[in-house]
């Protein structure tokens, strides 16, 4: 009888869960994203630390608070990478150290899924839900795993646990807008196999209003046309055949509908903007963990389908109406060698093959191209003596027949004292961005005469470590600058359309800070953390005479943007303040901004969350309450594109 | 003097010093009487920043952000042309879907006509009936200008899916409106005023991008031919010259190779000199038979995007985009082709409209 009544009130859990999937039941009561707080985590030394490479990895405060949101917000909220976004939902991509969305590359366990056409992925599209570990390269580290990234990567992985029992977790939100999220997972664990099922669905009718100043008179409006359906699922079986080898299964199917919404200034006839996203990643992975050998060969299947409309309601006439299918076939082999006690190499090769077809319907233009991608890289890493590490890598590329020039990357690790965790690093490298696809064969305008942007990139940073079993803090100083050739932009020409072209030359310096800090006293955690960048990129050509764009800030790049989250949690409760600062933006080239439309202005966004777990025989249940933007501030990340004022979400979250 | 008068002075010596040279700092507008040009900045596509510039010739100063000045708000997405008619002030912007009326005196928008799907360029027929091109609707849209409201449409669809006829630019003679039909199109339209019908239709060189009449009562269509990995094709590009009396082609000027694309077909006052753009700015009188060999104005390091001449005095002025995402220039020119001076406007100035 006890066990019945356990499991009714399960069952009504799980009821209450549903009950947002289904929003005739609620009141239409509009709130949004996500919050779940999870437990502080004090950090952990991790051995990478002592290497020359300039990585920061997303602990498990940034993934749990933010869950149910995608990583697009997850690294503008908890790194130093910059997210140009055209709005809440929409497209969203990466910009690290004020590089190019193409210079970010995004691994998926190790595997690039950048778009082989646009250079760039939809950060959007991802949701932290799917991934367990985040892990970012910047700069000349980056080479460690791929070439092209200029700016840095991104890289996304999945693992099993095979210390956990069998269990699972459903969690639901309703949030502004009507914004509805349901998401759940399902591990289950053998001793030689394991496997973990995630899934969820989000909508948003996403119409949250803002003053309108780009008509005459000023009107108060909701955005239009803004609404989406996103759902997902991602299946992992992980096979333990011996104790040191580790097979594995990835499938991963993603499916997105979004109407974009139009200008402020729009005025005219209906008209409808779509973007409908068909997503399949699969993988099977071999992991080998020998004494002193250790490999790993991967091998993937992508298939992406975007299909991109543009219609007026009249004659239900389109505009532009394409489809976009690239079908890919990535494969990895990592090898890792320990020779004696402070040498070890690593080698890798990489080999992806690309088929790609685009077609536009309404002027049947389009290209279908394919590509091979090769590149090989051999890492040497020496403990020099017990406070100096250093590692040099080479990585060739070969893109069909085009061999690009070697790719170097040089580092040193010094741990300053002997008694304290206070290390410098420093590396250099040269790296190249070969052009997209679209870039070299889009009709019309693609050039197949682009020539790949070359950088040389230094960084040089301090990372320092303090702290015992109830205090700790770490923070990590970085300076860098990075020189970029043959930067490729699209420009019109004499035919009306654009082309792109190498024209730039590009100069990025700045710092990064880091910080996390944190308290324990019994159930009480108290945390501060933030990052902040400082960031300068430049451009340094210019081809007229009256441009005025040379040394001036690139477009949409911030110069300083910052976040702080402060919380603390006791007995269950948790409360955690966020500030997101970002700094003043130019849409002209020559950072001009005579009126106020034609430059971003900085702002400061407040956000808050309250939450309370309760610890239950069986299983954890949470609630969490979230207001975002408090203060109402009317901002843009995206000239002409208006973002939420102040929001709201509540979540419920069950694990067991 | 004490230390709080001067942070005073040098607080304002350097406001003074920070003040913008090439503009004026406006603070109120007001042209009634003054004769100049509009200057109309496209900006950028989906950016919401186009501005209009305005030259005043008496002073020759020129004045920036004029829309803004003086109704708060830029223009909107990709401002497309202009026309005055009647003391009113036509700006067609594109991407926003609607024709802003202003006051040409003093900028401030009296109306707007909305409900558009791409407005291109207006012709006023009389007080009472105007027209508007559209790059997609494949429609004229009719309208009343006194009323300043939407009247009808002339269908121009012919379920071609490539070949939509795409409505750009219109002149008139006697009665009738000659349309050119520029996107993935070879067709000039032909509307009767009269009965708001299409009557007729001429085949020129693919993709006409724009066309005048001259003093002879010749049509002269320019068409850039489309461009290379087109599904239409792409034929040379071709100046065109029609007999607006029988509507039949009687004279055709191919362009030396594939590679010319040339745009923005303009006449001087007296109807008598074309003007185009092909890389640099080329002169000819109506009555030549062939394209001019050498350009009357060179590029030297400019990026010329668009193209003016003044009725009254004939001057040239060309628009620089220079990057496409900067403040552009305009230059003046003598009707000769020397350089007079140059003025910065706002981003990629796309169009003039003189004011008399």
């Amino acid at each position: 009888m006890k066990n019945f009544k356990r499991h009714k009130i399960k069952y009504s859990f799980f009821l209450i869960f549903l009950l947002p999937a289904f929003p005739g039941i609620i009141l239409s009561q509009s709130i949004s994203d996500t919050i779940h707080i999870r437990e502080v985590t004090i950090v952990q030394k991790d051995l990478l630390r002592e290497s020359a490479v300039t990585l920061s990895k997303m602990d498990s405060f940034a993934l749990g608070v933010t869950s149910k949101r995608n990583i697009s917000e997850l690294l503008s909220q908890h790194s130093n990478v910059y997210i140009k976004s055209t709005g809440r939902g929409t497209l969203s991509t990466a910009s690290i150290r004020g590089t190019g969305a193409g210079h970010a590359q995004v691994l998926w366990n190790e595997i690039p899924i950048n778009s082989p056409m646009l250079g760039q992925v939809d950060l959007s599209q991802i949701p932290v839900c799917f991934l367990d570990e985040i892990t970012i390269y910047s700069g000349g580290s980056s080479l460690y795993q791929a070439s092209g990234a200029l700016g840095g990567i991104i890289s996304i992985e999945n693992r099993p646990e095979w210390d956990k029992e069998t269990g699972g977790s459903l969690s639901s939100e309703i949030a502004s807008y009507s914004t509805y999220n349901l998401s759940g997972r399902l591990n289950i664990n053998r001793i030689k196999w394991t496997s973990k099922s995630r899934a969820y669905i989000n909508r948003s009718l996403n119409d949250y209003p803002y003053l309108n100043t780009h008509v005459v008179p000023n009107t108060n409006e909701k955005l239009h046309n803004g609404e989406w359906t996103k759902s997902g699922l991602l299946q992992e079986i992980y096979f333990r055949i011996k104790s040191t080898d580790q097979f594995s299964f990835r499938l991963m199917c993603q499916h997105t509908d979004r109407n974009l919404p139009q200008p402020m200034s729009y005025e005219g006839a209906e008209r409808k903007e779509y973007q409908e996203d068909r997503n399949l990643f699969a993988g099977l992975s071999w992991k080998h963990f020998g004494q002193s050998n250790q490999f790993e060969f991967s091998t993937a299947w992508i298939d992406n389908n975007l299909k991109y409309g543009l219609k007026s309601a009249e004659w239900d006439l389109y505009r532009i109406r394409s489809d976009g299918h690239e079908k890919c076939i990535m494969n990895r082999f990592h090898y890792t060698r320990q020779l004696g006690l402070k040498n070890k190499l690593n080698m890798q090769i990489r080999f992806n093959r690309y088929d790609v077809n685009m077609y536009e319907q309404i002027s049947s233009d389009g290209y279908k191209a394919k590509r091979s991608d090769l590149s090989t890289m051999l890492n040497i890493s020496r403990e020099m003596s017990d406070r100096i590490n250093a590692y040099m890598l080479f990585r060739n590329n070969l893109v069909d027949a085009h061999r690009m020039p070697v790719m170097p990357s040089l580092g040193v690790a010094v741990r300053v004292l002997k008694e304290n965790e206070l290390w410098l690093k420093s590396n250099i490298s040269r790296n190249y961005h070969f052009p997209g696809l679209n870039d070299l064969y889009w009709i019309p305008g693609g050039n197949p005469n682009l020539k790949p942007e070359e950088s040389y990139t230094a960084d040089l940073s301090a990372d320092l470590m303090l702290g015992n079993d109830f205090i700790s803090f770490s923070s990590v100083l970085t300076g860098f600058v990075s020189r970029i050739d043959n930067w490729i932009l699209w420009k019109p020409t004499q035919y009306g359309y654009w082309s792109p072209e190498n024209i730039a030359l590009v100069l990025s310096r700045g710092m990064e800070f880091s910080f996390k800090s944190s308290a324990s006293f019994g159930f009480c955690n108290i945390m501060l953390r933030g990052n902040y960048s400082l960031c300068r990129t430049t451009n340094e050509n210019s081809v007229y005479a009256a441009d005025r764009s040379k040394g001036k800030q690139l477009i949409y790049i911030p110069v300083h943007t910052a976040n702080i989250h402060s919380g603390i949690s006791y007995n269950g409760f948790s409360v955690n303040y966020s500030l997101f600062i970002t700094g003043k933006r130019f849409t002209q080239s020559s950072n001009e901004d005579a009126f106020y439309q034609n430059a971003l202005n900085k702002y400061l966004l407040n956000d808050f969350i309250l939450g309370k777990e309760i610890d239950m025989q069986d299983f954890n249940a949470g609630i969490y309450v979230g207001i975002y933007n408090i203060f109402n501030t009317s901002y843009q990340v995206i000239l002409s594109r208006p973002m939420p004022g102040r929001n709201y979400s509540l979540a419920l979250e069950l694990s067991f | 003097m004490t230390s709080k008068t001067f942070i005073v002075i040098v607080i304002i010596a350097l406001l003074i010093i920070s003040c913008d040279d090439d503009a004026e700092n406006i603070t109120g507008l007001d042209f009634s009487g003054s004769n100049g040009v509009f200057i109309v900045n496209e900006g950028n596509y989906t950016y919401d920043n186009a501005s209009l510039s305005f030259l005043e010739f008496s002073s020759q100063k020129i004045y920036n952000g004029i829309f803004f000045t003086a109704n708060g708000t830029n223009l909107g997405d990709v401002a497309h042309s202009m026309l005055i008619y009647n003391n009113k002030g036509y700006i067609i912007v594109n991407n926003s879907g609607k024709i802003i009326i202003i006051d040409p005196d003093t900028g401030i928008m009296v109306e707007k006509l909305t409900g558009l799907i791409s407005p291109r360029y207006v012709y006023n027929v009389n007080k009472t009936k105007g027209y508007i091109s559209d790059l997609y609707s494949m429609k004229i849209t009719m309208f009343d200008p006194e009323q300043n409201a939407l009247t009808g449409f002339i269908t121009v669809q012919n379920n071609n899916p490539i070949n939509q006829h795409s409505t750009e630019q219109m002149t008139g003679y006697n009665e009738f409106v000659f349309i050119a039909c520029w996107s993935f199109d070879n067709q000039i339209l032909v509307l009767d005023s009269l009965t708001d019908l299409i009557v007729d239709s001429i085949t020129v060189t693919k993709q006409p991008n724009s066309i005048v009449l001259d003093c002879l009562h010749k049509l002269w269509i320019l068409s850039d031919g489309g461009f290379p990995g087109s599904a239409y094709g792409q034929e040379i590009a071709a100046l065109t010259r029609i007999d607006a009396e029988t509507r039949s082609v009687d004279l055709v000027l191919p362009f030396p190779s594939l590679s010319d694309s040339p745009v923005d077909l303009v006449i001087n006052g007296s109807a008598d000199t074309l003007y185009f753009i092909n890389n640099g700015i080329y002169r000819m009188s109506v009555t030549d038979q062939k394209l001019p060999d050498k350009p009357s104005i060179v590029v030297r390091n400019e990026n010329f995007y668009s193209l003016a001449v003044d009725p009254v005095t004939s001057i040239i002025y060309a628009g620089d985009a220079i990057d496409y995402q900067q403040n552009g220039l305009i230059y003046r020119f003598s009707p000769n082709g020397e350089l007079i001076d140059s003025f910065r406007v706002g981003i990629n100035p796309g169009s003039f409209c003189f004011k008399y």
